[in-house]
């Protein structure tokens, strides 16, 4: 199977340091990819990376979009691609969506820039859209401001206006962080049909590893700026080769095994991005480190071989 | 919205009764003797009593004060709709005085308004755009310079270079505007330029920062998401709302300004409210100060009211109520 | 024993006539976390804000101690501000930025000398050379583990997490809450664990209290209220937690709520629920539910699970 998506050795530099160093990804038709990571461990950079929308970051590495490499494009083929055929939702939909268009100016607007629609056409389509979204009499709230919608509404507006022009590829960055829990139930549910009925390549960014559970095949998980760990999403959850993976399903409270007792917490904090650690970025929080103390977990940053960044493969599980 | 706007008139009305209560009960308690001033230097005392009581100084300050009230309202023996009462030193009706050199102010304050808000908002568009460049620390470096700069300083320098050195303009005498519209332009580009450095220097500056929040904000990247050039992203997304504060301030500023720019009009002669104000001021010229003072309270709450109508025009959150 | 808080039938109308709370009751013991959960709107935080004063309950009464707090003034309630402390949901937005974790932590009224202060940073896991340091030099962790600090200066005996680990990361998240029941057995104090997240008031709490749209739905001991849920709301909230674990999410059955939670400010009538409940029938939609004994738990339904 070809890949939609092709990202290799990502790397994105902003004036402050490094966000991104060495991601790789692919990403295919019909497929959900879960990227997860806590803040800063440049999730939503590299995905940003891939949609062009950096501005004072230098992008290296190589995005090859359905063939065609995206590093180094030029401005007018990188937006003639961003909402037509690659779109992004984002967390808060709130300040997403501009306050003083209607929700049906913002979705036609896209369609009428890529599909070279009338405003009337854009318009029936924007009602279209909506409907097929899960908005409730689309013809009237076509004209209403996003203000006056509800968060989930919202969130579904977004959605509907990544989907206006029939994107093959979908990034959905945080899109229930800022939500509630039932709601967020709701909006998860309207991502897997519509990748069912459109086959979109999804990729899905979080910090919720219970999000990524329910919607992906594959997952990657960030820490420090690059992959820890990339493998089929049952392998993640099952048998986490990474200790850092480890440690984040453990440090999960989970309310249906119980509850009552302490979590196992990964001690220290997420490393900053001006002063990454030497060696092994996740190896000053690292209880295998912190068992065998061996050297070059601290000295050397492992590669990332077979799915895994780590010097001692297999000692996590 | 018929109702609303009922209510913010009755409003601006109430503000207004507020503030010519308290100008005329400031002037009543002052210890000049309007009558002194009204009769002249030679008048013996008899004759400054009989003046008092001609004027109706010698009531209690509720009659004085309703008497002006009602006269402005509908005009009381002997003088017309609306009267403010007259001048002490030329027994002209306030009004009339009023009305006379509305046409300049209004003329320098709208000319001065286009070109400090155009220059302004461009300035301050461009420098946020390249925030941190060269270009947005010479424009801002420019800016501070020139907001620090008084007016009349402003005005000195214009004046010596552009028309006594370079003699490229004449010294500003006003024309009005329908009998030599060339003439009116050219004699107040002058005024209008001293003006509008200062304002425009302040513009800038809020619109810059006013800018770079907005193109912080995530629905900016959603627009880029669009694919939408990045000049729609500027102009359609982010100008929009952007320059909403903006409005806001030119009001209270155009407000302000139409009932006379004091020191701007003193300073190149020109004829218009600002120096009657001046000239009011020095003359203890107690009814054309009372009369300016209302008029300015009566623009800036006119202003308040249509920038509040504008606003709720441009954001759809905001609503009458 | 009398309980050490005592809410009952606590009501906050705001302006507008939103019942942002609306009649709720319930008592927490002494050493007890009770946890209040439910999605944002439906009061719970308000409620917190209410038994701490920050503000004014339109109807009601809030018993700590013995005594009646809900309209005391001021004054009298300084007294008793020592018992009764609150942690917040951002701890940067809740700490001065102008003082040092030293001196947040003492407090105005210098409620502990420097080796208190000192002693008490390490006991939430900081050391000495973070006493001199401002909020801004600390990440989102430390800056909680002194707002905690903070809140037990005093040594009191009841504290109101309001969201105490929302903003933080994964990894950081059960730090503190691993802090937090640490030193509830180290001072035998009681928590009132108000959070929107099922899962950490699973590990948090002895009991929960399941809020919606400003009433208590349903309130009991937590492995009933988790492994059974009687009140279908309850049902949905705890089915929608997604889990990590890929199998379990396939196998599990899923109760996708319809709609959004409605308007605070015009509640349908009877069983605020029932626009959005499958099972509601039509004494549902005129008569409201009040809290009864179902299977060991309270719950607020005409037809409970």
């Amino acid at each position: 199977m070809t890949a939609l998506l092709q990202v290799t050795d990502l790397r994105v530099t902003f004036a402050a340091g490094t966000a991104v160093d060495g991601v790789s990804f692919t990403a295919h038709q019909g497929r959900t990819l879960g990227i997860v990571g806590e803040s800063g461990s440049g999730k939503s950079v590299s995905s940003l990376a891939v949609m062009g929308l950096h501005r004072n970051a230098i992008v290296e590495g190589s995005i090859v979009f359905d063939g065609e490499e995206l590093v180094g494009a030029s401005p007018s083929r990188l937006r003639a691609l961003r909402g037509s055929r690659m779109s992004m939702i984002f967390q808060d939909p709130l300040s997403s969506l501009h306050p003083y268009y209607t929700v049906g100016e913002q979705i036609a607007e896209g369609y009428r820039l890529h599909a070279k629609a009338s405003r009337r056409a854009a318009r029936e389509r924007a009602v279209e859209m909506l409907a097929d979204v899960g908005i409730p009499s689309p013809r009237a709230r076509v004209a209403d401001y996003p203000h006056q919608f509800s968060g989930g509404m919202r969130q579904r507006v977004m959605i509907a206006m990544a989907l206006v022009c029939e994107p093959d590829l979908l990034i959905a960055d945080e899109p229930t962080t800022a939500l509630d829990v039932t709601i967020q139930a709701q909006i998860l549910e309207l991502i897997k049909k519509i990748q069912e009925e459109r086959g979109v390549a999804v990729i899905m960014i979080t910090h919720d590893l219970g999000v990524v559970a329910r919607v992906a095949d594959e997952v990657m998980v960030m820490y420090g700026g690059a992959p820890v760990e990339h493998a089929p999403a049952r392998q993640v959850f099952k048998t986490p080769g990474h200790p850092y993976t480890r440690g984040l399903l453990d440090s999960i409270p989970r309310h249906d095994l119980g509850g009552g007792g302490p979590l196992q917490a990964i001690p220290g904090s997420p490393p900053s991005l001006l002063t990454p650690p030497q060696g092994c970025r996740f190896h000053p929080r690292c209880p295998i480190y912190a068992r065998a103390s061996a050297e070059i977990c601290a000295t050397e940053r492992p590669a990332f071989i077979a799915g895994l960044a780590c010097h001692y493969p297999g000692a996590a599980t | 919205m018929i109702l609303y706007l009922g209510k913010r008139v009755l409003a601006v009305a109430g503000v207004l009764l507020v503030i010519c209560a308290v100008t005329f009960t400031i002037f009543y308690v002052l210890p000049t003797d309007p009558a002194v001033h009204a009769c002249g230097k030679t008048c013996s005392s008899e004759q400054i009593a009989l003046v008092r009581q001609e004027m109706g100084l010698d009531r209690p300050i509720h009659e004085q004060f309703a008497a002006y009230v009602s006269g402005i309202a509908a005009g009381r023996d002997g003088c017309a709709f609306p009267c403010f009462g007259y001048s002490y030193q030329n027994s002209l009706p306030v009004w009339d005085l009023l009305t006379d050199r509305m046409a300049v102010s209004v003329s320098l304050a709208l000319g001065a308004a286009l070109l400090w808000l155009t220059v302004g908002v461009l300035i301050g568009v461009a420098s946020a755009l390249r925030k941190g460049s060269a270009l947005d620390r010479t424009l801002m470096a420019g800016t501070l310079a020139s907001a620090s700069v008084p007016v009349y300083f402003t005005a000195m320098i214009l004046l010596l270079v552009l028309v006594q050195y370079l003699e490229f303009l004449p010294y500003p005498d006003y024309r009005p505007l329908t009998e030599d519209p060339v003439g009116w332009a050219t004699n107040l580009l002058l005024p209008w330029v001293t003006l509008a450095s200062l304002y425009a220097a302040m513009y800038a500056r809020q619109t810059r920062s006013s800018m770079i929040e907005t193109m912080g904000q995530p629905y900016i990247r959603t627009a880029r998401a669009k694919g939408l050039h990045e000049r729609t992203v500027v102009t359609k997304h982010g100008m929009r709302s952007a320059l909403t504060p903006i409005v806001t301030i030119f009001g209270m500023d155009l407000g302000g300004l139409l009932a006379g720019a004091v020191i701007t009009e003193h300073v190149f002669g020109l004829p218009g409210i600002g120096q009657l104000t001046y000239d009011a001021i020095f003359k203890a010229d107690q009814p054309v100060m009372l009369g300016v003072t209302l008029l300015a309270a009566f623009f800036i709450t006119v202003a308040n009211l249509v920038v509040d109508l504008v606003y709720a025009g441009i954001d759809p959150r905001v609503r009458y109520a | 024993m009398s309980p050490l808080l005592d809410v009952n039938d606590l009501r906050m109308t705001f302006r507008g006539g939103v019942r942002a709370v609306d009649g709720v009751s319930f008592s927490v013991r002494q050493g007890e976390t009770l946890g209040l959960v439910g999605e944002s709107g439906c009061g719970k935080s308000t409620t917190g804000r209410m038994i701490v004063r920050l503000l004014e309950p339109s109807g009601g009464q809030v018993t700590f101690d013995g005594r009646d707090i809900t309209h005391v003034s001021r004054r009298r309630l300084l007294p008793l501000r020592g018992d009764l402390q609150m942690v917040f949901q951002d701890p940067f937005t809740s700490l001065n930025p102008r003082r040092t974790a030293a001196q947040i932590i003492s407090g105005p009224r210098r409620l502990l000398d420097r080796d208190g202060t000192i002693a008490l940073l390490e006991r939430v896991g900081l050391g000495a050379e973070h006493a001199d340091r401002y909020p801004h030099e600390f990440s989102g962790g430390q800056a909680q583990r002194i707002g905690i600090a903070r809140a037990l200066a005093s040594r009191p005996k009841l504290v109101i997490c309001d969201e105490p680990v929302s903003a933080l990361d994964v990894s950081i998240q059960a730090q503190i809450v691993n802090l937090l029941r640490k030193l509830q057995e180290e001072e035998g104090l009681a928590y009132v664990f108000i959070a929107h997240d099922l899962s950490v008031v699973a590990h948090m709490c002895d009991r929960v209290a399941v809020m919606y749209l400003g009433r208590i739905v349903e309130i009991g001991d937590r492995k009933t209220v988790y492994a059974d849920p009687a009140h279908p709301y309850t049902r949905a909230l705890v089915s929608a937690v997604p889990l990590p674990d890929p199998d379990l999410e396939q196998d599990r059955e899923r109760i996708v709520l319809l709609g959004d939670p409605p308007n605070p400010a015009s509640p349908p009538a009877g069983c605020t629920f029932n626009p959005r409940c499958a099972k509601a029938q039509n004494i549902c939609r005129q008569e409201a539910p009040v809290l009864r004994l179902v299977r060991g738990r309270q719950a607020a339904c005409h037809f409970p699970d």
